[in-house]
Formats: C-alpha cells, sequence, structure tokens
C-alpha cells in the first residue's frame, strides 16, 4: 500500500480525528508518510506554513495537496502562483502522472500573480484586490483548499516588516473567515540558515498553526531529502526528522520512527 | 508637441482603504497640475467588482493602469511619489 502517491493514502479514514459535528479535523495531503506523521494531514480550516530552500520540494507538496482534494476528497481548491507561472508549475508536475489538465478548473483553479517585470511602485499597496477577487473565486467554486506559493516574492515588494506582517495579518484573517485550509510556501536561501532572515518567518511561524520545513543537501554525493514538522498547535505529531523522496508519483514521505518500509518506485 | 494628446487612466482601488483614498486623491491633483482637460479617469472599486478585477489581473490595490497613450503602463501604490509617477508616464516633471 502507499505506493500510489496521490491516489492512496496511508492512513485508513477511520483512523482520522473525527470532530463532534461528524467532519475531520484535518485535511489529508495524500503525501504517503507525511498524513502518517501528522495523524491525517494539515489542520482543516487553519493555516499551515511550508518552508525550504529552492528545489526543495514545496511546490510539489502543495500541488500534491490540491490534487488530493480535488480528486479524492471533493474539496476543491485554488493555487495562487507568485513566482513561478501556472504553466510551467504544470508541465513540471506532468511527470507525476496526476494529469491535472483533466482536471475541471472549478476543481483545481490556477491564478498567476507574478508582477509584471515594468511594473512601478509609487507608494504604500496592500494585498485587498487580491483577496477580493480570489473571495469570489471561492464563492465560485465552493473551494475549500489554497495554496500562496513563494509568498515571499510578493512580500518582497513591500516596503518594510511592518507592511510585511500587516498583509500576512490580513491575509490570515482572510483564510480564517474564509473557512479555508490554506498552505503557504516560504522560499528561503539555499543554506537552511538563512531562514532567520526571512522577516516573515518568525512572526509567521507564531501565528500560523502548523509549521513544515522541508531540507535538501547532498551528503557524500548522496541526495538527501528531508521533511520536519516543527510546530502542529493542538495535535501531536512524530517531531523527528522523517526522510522524504520526490518519486514517480509525487513526495513519498518515510517515516523515522516506524521503521516503514520505504515506498518502492513502480 | 504632445500636449493634445488625452490621457485615460483607470484606477482599481479597494473599498475606502486609506492608501487607495489617497491614489485617488494624487491622481486628480496630478492630472489637475499636468493633463488639464486632456484626461479621463475610471475608478473601478475591486470589492464591489471583484470579478473584474481576477480577470483584469488586478491583485495589489491602489493600481493605476494608464490605458492611453501607448504604452499601457501600471503603477501600484498610493500615488505619492509623484516624480515617479510622472517619470512612469512619460510627463516632465516641470508643470508645463
Amino acid at each position: 500500500m502507499a505506493t500510489n502517491g496521490p491516489n492512496t493514502t496511508v492512513l485508513p479514514v477511520a483512523a482520522q480525528v473525527q470532530r463532534p459535528d461528524g467532519g475531520f479535523q484535518k485535511a489529508l495531503t495524500g503525501i504517503s508518510g507525511f498524513d502518517a506523521i501528522t495523524g491525517g494531514g494539515l489542520p482543516r480550516g487553519r493555516t499551515s506554513l511550508l518552508v525550504g530552500g529552492p528545489g526543495s520540494g514545496k511546490t510539489i507538496f502543495a500541488l500534491q495537496f490540491l490534487v488530493q482534494g480535488a480528486r479524492q476528497d471533493l474539496e476543491p481548491g485554488i493555487f495562487v502562483a507568485f513566482e513561478e507561472n501556472s504553466s510551467r508549475i504544470l508541465a513540471n508536475a506532468e511527470s507525476f502522472g496526476w494529469e491535472l489538465s483533466k482536471l475541471p478548473s472549478d476543481a483545481l483553479f490556477f491564478l498567476d500573480t507574478q508582477p509584471p517585470p515594468d511594473l512601478v511602485q509609487a507608494g504604500d499597496f496592500d494585498l485587498g484586490g487580491m483577496l477580493a477577487a480570489l473571495e469570489a473565486q471561492v464563492h465560485t467554486m465552493q473551494a475549500q483548499r489554497i495554496v500562496f506559493d513563494a509568498l515571499d516574492s510578493l512580500l518582497a515588494l513591500l516596503p518594510d516588516a511592518a507592511a510585511q506582517r500587516r498583509e500576512v495579518y490580513r491575509l490570515h484573517e482572510w483564510l480564517l473567515a474564509n473557512k479555508l485550509t490554506g498552505l503557504i510556501t516560504l522560499s528561503t536561501g539555499v543554506d537552511g540558515a538563512s531562514l532567520l532572515r526571512l522577516p516573515p518567518f518568525g512572526f509567521m511561524q507564531f501565528m500560523l498553526d502548523c509549521v513544515v520545513i522541508l531540507n535538501h543537501d547532498v551528503v557524500s554525493g548522496q541526495s538527501r531529502r528531508t521533511l520536519r514538522v516543527q510546530k502542529y498547535r493542538g495535535s501531536g505529531f512524530d517531531e523527528n526528522e522523517a526522510s522524504f523522496s520526490i518519486g514517480s508519483t509525487g513526495l513519498e514521505v518515510v517515516s523515522a520512527h516506524k521503521n516503514q518500509p520505504p515506498p518502492e518506485s513502480p | 508637441m504632445n500636449q493634445d494628446i488625452p490621457f485615460s487612466f483607470r484606477l482599481y482601488v479597494a473599498g475606502d482603504a486609506f492608501n487607495s483614498a489617497q491614489a485617488v486623491a494624487n491622481l486628480r491633483a496630478l492630472c489637475l497640475a499636468h493633463l488639464p482637460e486632456r484626461h479621463a479617469i475610471e475608478i473601478i472599486d475591486v470589492f464591489r467588482e471583484p470579478q473584474r478585477a481576477l480577470a483584469d489581473g488586478i491583485f495589489m490595490t491602489p493600481t493605476l493602469v494608464k490605458l492611453t497613450p501607448e504604452p499601457v503602463r501600471r503603477i501600484v501604490g498610493s500615488l505619492s511619489h509623484t516624480a515617479r509617477v510622472l517619470q512612469a508616464l512619460g510627463l516632465p516633471a516641470q508643470t508645463p
């Protein structure tokens, strides 16, 4: 089991934490291993933060979370692309066999928000326009999941740390008000240490309910990818670093403690 | 030389947000000073017309779009930096 990527989950649905109203407290990501580490995925109706360097697998993780929602859980999703445009993201995801082009746009919707290169800034601005536009789209497709990929590239356009905090706060309030299960990704520099220099990170780490850190390094010529859940408010989780690979069907996490055999590539 | 070319603008605002209100005031003042009787301003409130913001790719507010004369230019922000706005619009810094 758990070898077919986003179409299967390692966790039987019955094992998920159920709320008094019968709904689930967590939203499955469809990433084999990750749903086990967290006891069912990301916190539902809350916002999670996914942090990692370039090429660490953030975008794939985020997309897989939306594909799971759109295809398995009847939870339509929106992917807001701040850095890479959606056609490039789709092309990169082609190799995982998710067949994204077959998903209707009311199940998975891409919003390209890369600022034009010749954009001129003259004074204070905010994300009110984007959130109003997104809210219309959320209502149209009854979206339940949303990804803000590479939010750091948008925050970098803001004049100072206070404005960055203000907009992160605005975004978080908006996510809560719309009862969305949100995932924000932030890109760090190549070395993990530069995470500390990312101004909004400390603030976001404190504010958001779940923080996941991805690492990619090469040790003695061997590529090594690890994932660690740093924080999960109101839930137990496996705190240890877990290895993962980017396999033929997406991310595959090997739980550190439970001695699960690594998923075989077909 | 270019005294007669009319300018048309579209300004996307977010309700009565402070920076949006500033942008409206700054644009009106700038037009009065630099483009008297040869400008047209359309103001779009993205809170009232979110679908339009989505279709037009407006994600930061306020955003000013200069539609004519070509080239189309986008300027984001409250338009408080007058010199930068004039430069982006291709207008001389001094009042003619």
